[in-house]
């Protein structure tokens, strides 16, 4: 449990300065000051995806928040000319409305997330790369299967002699880590097979053989979904973003 | 790690950007507090993403930082045009078609 406690103070580490930024964001009177501040909660929300071992999504984050919109924002602060010192005044009634608005809003978040979530732990052996992921069962009577995690990549595991097939399928695909990550990976394949086939069980399906996934690195598992299972959704991303740039040239013309 | 450590952070996060676009005047300022409310929502979609193991919550993350920035720069458009039009961006002015 080193690693977890290791991991959590990075946690508060992180998470500190990106409350402080955020509420400063929302407080200052100074327009410059308010977007660098912004900068201050983007780094941390990308520092906190590289904790949650989703360092593709970190990395885009850093590129495309900090490096793009901040730049678009100090863009739109000086093409209007905001004044760049203290600006518009405090009306109280405003903020005190949104701050009722807003502190009613966190203490029901609050108490939903404790109450729903209570002390769910984030297990970073099934987070962490490189994984092997059992996600889902071959019925042996009816021959179809339950699938617990969206994936079109798989491979199916017969029950029998599935340590050695994984072992395979975790060398293939982990080439080039080391003996004791794929020796994680494959144990840990043999425990989620354990889970699968008691919950199958409890379903009253007797399970045949097993549906793995294996995926080396963060950016391949997010690129093999995007581009299998999520490639509508990439299309109409694409055709958003030409019409926004579309709509924003048009509309900021000079006419 | 508990997974309602970065579920309450997303949350603080969503309601600082609450109170931003609620209070705020500015438009600019408004729209960066829509940033952070974004940003909760992208927290706590790969924390869940972690916690599952689904890689569907960092694949929703992504698309949601495009939209984040095809709204941003279609935003700070109409708020130059409010600003050609009135030389003002307070938004509480904008009010032209308040019944």
């Amino acid at each position: 449990m080193g690693d977890s406690t290791a991991q959590s103070v990075f946690f508060y580490i992180l998470a500190v300065p990106m409350v402080i930024g955020a509420i400063r964001v929302v407080t200052t009177r100074n327009i410059i000051r308010a977007a660098l501040w912004l900068v201050v909660v983007l780094g941390g929300v990308a520092a906190q995806f590289v904790l949650l071992v989703a360092e593709f999504t970190a990395v885009t984050q850093v590129l495309v928040y900090i490096g793009a919109i901040i730049v678009l924002f100090i863009f739109g602060i000086m093409l209007t000319r905001a004044p760049l010192g203290k600006s518009l005044e405090f009306h109280r009634n405003q903020a005190i409305g949104g701050l009722v608005v807003a502190v009613g809003l966190l203490a029901l978040l609050g108490y939903v997330l404790i109450d729903g979530f209570g002390d769910d732990q984030i297990n970073l052996e099934v987070a962490g790369l490189p994984s092997v992921q059992v996600v889902g069962v071959v019925d042996e009577g009816s021959g179809r299967y339950e699938q617990a995690v969206s994936s079109s990549r798989f491979d199916v595991l017969a029950n029998e002699d599935f340590e050695e097939q994984v072992a395979e399928l975790v060398g293939d695909a982990l080439a080039g880590s080391s003996a004791q990550d794929q020796l994680r990976a494959a144990s840990e394949a043999e425990r989620q097979r354990e889970v699968a086939l008691a919950e199958a069980e409890d379903d009253g399906v007797t399970a045949s053989s097993a549906f793995v996934i294996v995926e080396a690195s963060n950016t391949k598992a997010v690129s093999d979904a995007i581009f299998s299972d999520y490639i509508v959704p990439f299309e109409a991303i694409s055709v958003l973003l030409l019409a926004a740039l579309i709509g924003a040239v048009v509309l900021a013309r000079k006419d | 790690m508990l997974l309602n450590q970065f579920l309450l952070l997303g949350a603080i996060l969503f309601c600082t950007g609450v109170y931003g676009v609620l209070a705020r005047r500015n438009g600019v300022m408004v729209l960066m507090s829509v940033e952070l409310i974004l940003n909760a929502v992208n927290i706590n979609l790969v924390a869940f993403s972690a916690s599952t193991g689904a890689i569907a919550g960092q694949v929703f993350a992504l698309f949601v930082i495009a939209i984040a920035a095809a709204e941003v720069g279609v935003g700070l458009a109409i708020v130059l045009m409010i600003y050609r039009n009135r030389h003002s961006i307070d938004l509480s002015q904008a009010d032209l078609m308040k019944g």
